[in-house]
């Protein structure tokens, strides 16, 4: 089954490479970009199906990034991290829909949550059910509660 | 209180500033400028504090830790650290810090006073531990005090260990309490049987005592809910008023690092309740006490948000942990509010008001970034409180593929709390109701609200 292609943003090579390192085995392909420039480049020419981001990088911050691929319609999951004393980039990020934050160096968790990442970004959920289909699908499980 | 303290810095000035104030509060303060002089004083002096910066150099500061930790390992050390960006640069996280030892990390520049309150909280908390059991009971005594200067406990929450760590009161009237238990006795539950008989509800204890007696009861907490023979009953109704006396603290002095640290200690413990206790789903779905307390609304949140997250395929126990403090702590920013618009409903608002009211998600996301031990998740948790599936909510009107998903559990329980208690109905007979409610229904992701209804499910 494809796992789908992760991408990893940060400005520090070191960082970069441990990750990548880390995190392949999740990933069918991981790309990396050393700033947000490289990454939106790659945004555009791969299938990105999630990102792993840092907040604070020079050139362009992950504000931006995260601006500019929402307002090219493209909802893929972004997972950003921050050292501390940049926590108001991250509230600025949340408005354009983060699917998680870490604080940099504690990433405990991250494997887990790249791969739930990657699948969202390979299927979308389906949000389109109207009430009626919903309340009775609640009232089914209910029903299941009443009868146990 | 008066405390020795040592405090290690290379920067002069900054210490001078530090000991002038707790000078003037007459702690007997020493200074040190390297690690190396530091461990002679503390080889030579007796401290109860001492505040050491990451940055001391001839001998570090782990070095010092690390001799603390060996030699005098009853001292509180409290770190500070230069700027926020010192610490990964170091490359060490806070989680490391405490195992080698620090009870707290400050980062610079913070007031005087700050520092004060962390110092105290820490001694007062672990206080406790040192009181000696005192077998002689003294007589009851009557005390003249203003009613301000106390908080109450039910007598049916009223659990106590072998050694009372804080004085107990009963009211009498007005202003009037008589004493009945005095710290460092040993409790004798005959005692208060006597007083039981006088028809009184609620016990009290000075709300200057309410941190020693969250950290008690927070303890103690732990062991009854490992207990078979404790009824579950017994068990919630003694959780939620530990929570509730925490979030009374919470919302009347501030948050401070100590306080932190205690409702990760309330979190674990609820989750170990609602995690162990096999017949949980029974007890929920006809009790009906829930509504009660002042902060009830807050620990109900907090309650199901657990519950939902049990039941979700993706949750992790990182994610149980972050949902249970953003569910205790979502409501923060209200604090910020004026006082007069705290308890008014949207719906009674004018637009100023209703303005005002739409920033406390932002308000309580930015207080929390003052205590770094409050995970990034957390934060967002209360930033996106108020967010609606269908994009109708404040303060940035996410819609569903946007919100934070751990958020989502949290919107849900807000709302169906509010839903049932408003209703005064029982969590199963309000989640049927709840399910039929179109105006509500769009704000909530179907994945989440499957979750909520299955925590009512026997465990399989």
């Amino acid at each position: 089954m494809p796992k789908g292609n992760l991408l990893i943003v940060d400005d520090e090579p070191l960082l970069l490479k441990r990750l990548k390192m880390n995190l392949q085995e999740y990933a069918d392909i991981v790309f990396t970009a050393p700033d947000g420039i490289e990454a939106l480049e790659i945004l555009k020419k791969e299938k990105i199906h999630c990102v792993i981001c840092d907040v604070n990088m020079p050139r362009m911050n992950g504000v931006e990034v995260i601006k500019r691929i929402r307002s090219e319609k493209n909802d893929v999951p972004f997972i950003f991290y921050t050292g501390h004393g940049n926590q108001e980039m991250m509230l600025e990020v949340a408005k354009y829909g983060a699917f998680d934050f870490f604080n940099k160096p504690n990433f405990d968790g991250l494997e887990e949550v790249i791969a739930r990442g990657l699948k969202e970004g390979f299927h979308r959920p389906d949000m389109s059910k109207d009430n009626d289909t919903l309340i009775s699908e609640y009232q089914k499980l209910l029903n299941g509660i009443e009868n146990e | 209180m008066s405390l020795s303290l040592l405090i290690i810095d290379p920067d002069p000035v900054w210490v001078k500033s530090l000991m002038t104030f707790f000078l003037e509060k007459s702690f007997k303060t020493d200074d040190a400028y390297n690690g190396k002089d530091a461990q002679l004083l503390i080889y030579k002096n007796k401290y109860q504090v001492v505040i050491l910066d990451l940055d001391i150099q001839n001998h570090s500061s782990f070095e010092v830790l690390r001799y603390i930790k060996l030699n005098s390992p009853d001292i509180k050390i409290i770190v500070t650290v230069k700027d926020a960006l010192r610490i990964t640069e170091i490359g060490i996280t806070e989680f490391e810090l405490k195992k080698l030892g620090a009870s707290e990390l400050l980062t610079k520049p913070f007031l005087p006073e700050f520092l004060l309150k962390t110092i105290e909280n820490n001694y007062q908390i672990e206080s406790w531990r040192d009181i000696k059991s005192n077998t002689d009971s003294k007589e009851a005594e009557e005390v003249k005090a203003g009613d301000e200067e106390f908080t109450r406990i039910k007598f049916e929450n009223f659990f106590s260990g072998t050694t009372t760590i804080y004085d107990h009161y009963i009211r009498l009237g007005k202003n009037k309490f008589v004493k009945i238990l005095h710290e460092g006795e040993s409790f004798d539950s005959s005692r208060l049987a006597k007083y039981r008989d006088a028809d009184l509800d609620y016990l009290y204890f000075k709300t200057t005592d309410r941190l020693t007696y969250i950290n008690f009861t927070n303890e103690l907490l732990k062991k009854i809910i490992g207990k078979k023979s404790t009824t579950i009953e017994k068990k919630v109704k003694f959780t939620q008023s530990v929570v509730d006396k925490y979030l009374e603290q919470v919302f009347s002095s501030g948050l401070r690092p100590s306080l932190v640290d205690e409702g990760k200690k309330v979190c674990e413990n609820m989750y170990h309740l609602i995690e162990r206790e096999p017949e949980l789903n029974k007890f929920m779905k006809t009790y009906e006490e829930f509504n009660s307390m002042a902060y009830g609304h807050l620990f109900l949140v907090s309650f199901f948000s657990i519950i939902t997250c049990k039941n979700m395929d993706w949750a992790s126990s990182r994610t149980i942990e972050v949902v249970a403090l953003g569910g205790l702590l979502h409501d923060i920013g209200k604090l910020k509010l004026p006082p007069s618009m705290r308890d008014k409903r949207p719906a009674q608002m004018n637009d100023d008001e209703r303005k005002l009211y739409e920033s406390h998600p932002k308000l309580g996301a930015t207080m929390l970034n003052n205590f770094p031990s409050i995970p990034e998740s957390v934060k967002q948790i209360v930033y996106q409180h108020h967010e609606w599936a269908d994009g109708k909510g404040f303060p940035n009107n996410l819609n569903s593929i946007k919100i934070y998903p751990p958020a989502k559990i949290v919107i849900l329980n807000n709302e169906y709390t509010t839903f049932i208690t408003d209703k005064k109905l029982a969590p199963l007979a309000g989640l049927k109701e709840f399910i039929k409610d179109k105006s509500l229904l769009p704000k909530f992701d179907p994945t989440t609200m499957k979750a909520l209804i299955s925590g009512f499910m026997k465990d399989k």
